[in-house]
């Protein structure tokens, strides 16, 4: 379970940052007294345009960053009491997050299995598991350089998932991958689910939103505009699906939605 | 924590061991560039003086009494008898690099010479280039001729040449040049090895550091590793100690080149210097202790400034740009303090890099103070300490480690 109570986040920008932003502010809020929670055995998903805050609130979350204030528990500890052991709960996969090119990945995924404090035959098992279930067992002595965009992708997440992590944390979780691959991702997601974990995913896809989430919040601006089950969102909007929801929700908000559009 | 450290420096350890790339160079190619080019310096300083020596010195004569013109040609040198008005033609000569000395006597030597007592001294003037090698060593040659000559002719006037020579120098004494061999040996290491010592440790560090941890942050490996429930204390040290550790190898394999080449060099100068190789055995085990602790307190800051400037860099090549001016200033603490041959004073031991290389420069010399090692190896640990933790509160930062 995670529990996010009224999450802000604000950024000081330098200069450069002011000059890109094409702002005269000094500091950015990214995330405006944001607040819900993500239940075990359901997938939640933050929906958003771009810049909404998506980003900025799910490595909130994942201890990367601090709240400006605001508190979040993840499976009841505070992110920031005692960040490792939050960590130890949870998995945070991006693009952004890479792995070690020179590497194979039965080195990388034993190196990390060690991070986190597990034993060589703990990490062997889970291993040969999660290597079997994302297909990487073939290329698994392999330089990761070698591998292709996708199986690279499948490999960062049971590589993130060695240590059985009970909250799934994942960004823009079909962002750039192929159908095939991005359905083998989102039916892990699925199992994940069914197994009774906590998931979370942000995503700007409302296709991927209304087949997958159980429960989403929309973001617009940093501020939460609405939060429910995709068809509870229809239903108060009086629209046919999510996607459509969305545009009258963002159209209504005004065009502040995005700024300096 | 402990554990967690050891698996990190594991990794990184290994990252650079089963890179080809990374152990050719930064382990192989600079004792091999050293080798080669001290190899080379050395041939082409020895070929010079091979050449300096068989080189027949061209003088060009004008009124040149024939003793002087005798003993010139008895050294071999090739002789030209010329006219007062060819002088201009043959200064010319001289600094295009085509004659090598001209000398010319006054026109009335022999008469001003000998009616000493009624005419002004006579003059002598030598005329040499002394960019030109080959002019300098015949300027020295005729020198010596014309000294030997005013004693002659002062033994004439005296009425027997013994009278001339009141003493004689280092006629019969094969011993003139008394020195401690291991002092001697010392004094020519002292002003190099620091130097080059210190400039490799950084450089070593240099080539590793930023890769290792600016690297990883462009390439997105540092965010992973920040998802793992190690602290970030943990991660600090882990990278800091590795790169330690390899710095270390990289400036030994340097060394190593150093060892190999000196003798080299020193070779082409023998004599002179009188190096060879069983001279570096002449440091005990306590002078081996000493470098080894200067060399690690040292390397401490080293590769804390260079950690630092890499966890504040965006990329590689931001960290380069801010390591570029902490090079130059060790570049400039270590050369400054090459020439140096004053005993330094005990605080000059406490300055950061600037005491190490001191102190590297007092062992090698063996005067170094007891009380100046301990101050330079405390201080040095001391600012070391102080950089990991910038470090540490900079790994705590998410503005630095999220400033893509
Ligand atoms: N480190 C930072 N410094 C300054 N501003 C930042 C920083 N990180 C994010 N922001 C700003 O905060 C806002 C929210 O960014 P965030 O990445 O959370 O958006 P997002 O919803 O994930 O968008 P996208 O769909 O494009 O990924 C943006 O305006 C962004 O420019
Ligand atoms: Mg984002």
């Amino acid at each position: 379970m995670v529990e996010v109570n009224n999450l802000k986040k604000v950024f000081k920008l330098s200069k450069k940052d002011m000059k890109k932003e094409k702002t005269k502010q000094r500091e950015k809020v990214a995330v405006d007294g944001l607040s819900f929670v993500a239940e075990p055995g359901q997938i939640f998903g933050l929906l958003g345009p771009n810049g909404a805050g998506k980003t900025t609130t799910l490595r909130c979350i994942s201890t990367l960053i601090k709240p400006s204030s605001g508190d979040i528990a993840v499976e009841g500890i505070k992110v920031s009491y005692d960040p490792e052991e939050v960590r130890k709960k949870i998995c945070f996969l991006t693009n952004e997050l890479k792995l070690d090119t020179h590497f194979t990945p039965s080195y990388t995924i034993e190196y990390f299995g060690r991070l986190h404090g597990m034993t060589k035959g703990e990490i062997f098992k889970r291993k040969e598991e999660l290597f079997k279930r994302f297909g990487v067992t073939d290329f698994e002595n392999m330089a990761i350089g070698e591998l292709s965009t996708g199986m690279k992708q499948k490999l960062s997440i049971a590589v993130s998932l060695v240590h059985d992590p009970r909250v799934i944390i994942f960004d823009e979780p079909t962002n750039g991958l192929d159908i095939i691959t991005a359905k083998s991702v989102t039916d892990y997601l699925l199992e994940m689910k069914d197994m009774g974990k906590t998931v979370i995913i942000s995503t700007h896809i409302m296709n991927v939103a209304e087949k997958l989430c159980d429960k989403v919040a929309i973001i617009l601006d940093g501020k939460l505009n609405i939060e429910g089950t995709p068809e509870g969102i229809c239903r108060q909007t009086g629209e046919q699906n999510l996607e459509e929801a969305f545009y009258k929700l963002y159209f209504k908000h005004g065009f502040g939605g995005v700024e300096n559009v | 924590m402990f554990e967690m450290i050891g698996v990190i420096i594991k990794k990184e350890l290994k990252r650079v061991f089963t890179d080809k790339r990374l152990i050719f160079t930064t382990l192989i190619l600079p004792p091999v560039m050293l080798v080669v080019l001290y190899g080379i310096i050395g041939m082409g300083a020895s070929g010079m003086m091979e050449d300096i020596e068989s080189h027949t010195s061209r003088i060009a004569l004008i009124d040149v009494p024939k003793e002087v013109e005798e003993a010139i040609k008895a050294t071999g040198s090739q002789v030209k008898i010329i006219d007062k008005e060819d002088m201009e033609n043959a200064k010319e000569e001289i600094k295009a690099g085509e004659l090598d000395v001209m000398i010319e006597f006054d026109p009335e030597f022999i008469q001003k010479a000998t009616n000493y007592t009624e005419m002004p001294p006579p003059y002598v003037n030598t005329y040499h280039n002394s960019s030109e090698d080959y002019s300098s060593t015949a300027y020295y040659m005729v020198r010596d001729i014309l000294m030997q000559y005013e004693n002659y002719l002062l033994g004439v006037r005296m009425g027997d040449e013994s009278y001339a020579s009141v003493f004689d120098i280092d006629e019969n004494n094969p011993e003139n040049i008394i020195v401690d061999d291991k002092k001697a040996s010392g004094r020519l290491l002292s002003m190099l090895l620091p130097m080059l010592i210190t400039i490799f440790l950084f450089a070593g560090a240099m080539s590793l550091g930023p890769d290792s941890i600016a690297g990883e942050k462009e390439r997105g490996t540092m965010a992973t590793l920040l998802m793992t429930p190690v602290k970030r204390e943990v991660i600090a040290f882990g990278k800091v100690i590795s790169l330690g550790i390899l710095a270390f190898l990289s400036a030994l394999s340097s060394f190593l080149g150093i060892v190999i080449a000196l003798p080299l060099l020193a070779e082409s100068f023998s004599g002179e210097m009188g190096m060879n190789l069983s001279d570096y055995i002449n440091y005990g085990a306590t002078d081996y202790m000493m470098i080894l602790g200067i060399l690690i307190s040292m390397e401490v800051i080293f590769v804390g400034m260079i950690s630092a400037a890499s966890v504040v860099a965006k990329n590689v090549k931001e960290a380069g740009t801010y390591l570029m001016p902490i090079y130059f200033m060790v570049m400039i603490a270590a050369f400054s303090n090459m020439y140096s041959t004053q005993t330094p004073s005990l605080i000059e031991y406490a300055i950061p890099v600037y005491g190490s290389i001191v102190a590297l420069k007092g062992v090698l010399s063996f005067e170094l103070p007891l009380m100046g090692l301990a101050l330079n190896i405390g201080i040095s640990l001391m600012v070391g300490i102080g950089l990991v933790y910038l470090i540490k509160a900079l790994f705590e930062n998410e503005n630095v480690m999220f400033n893509q």
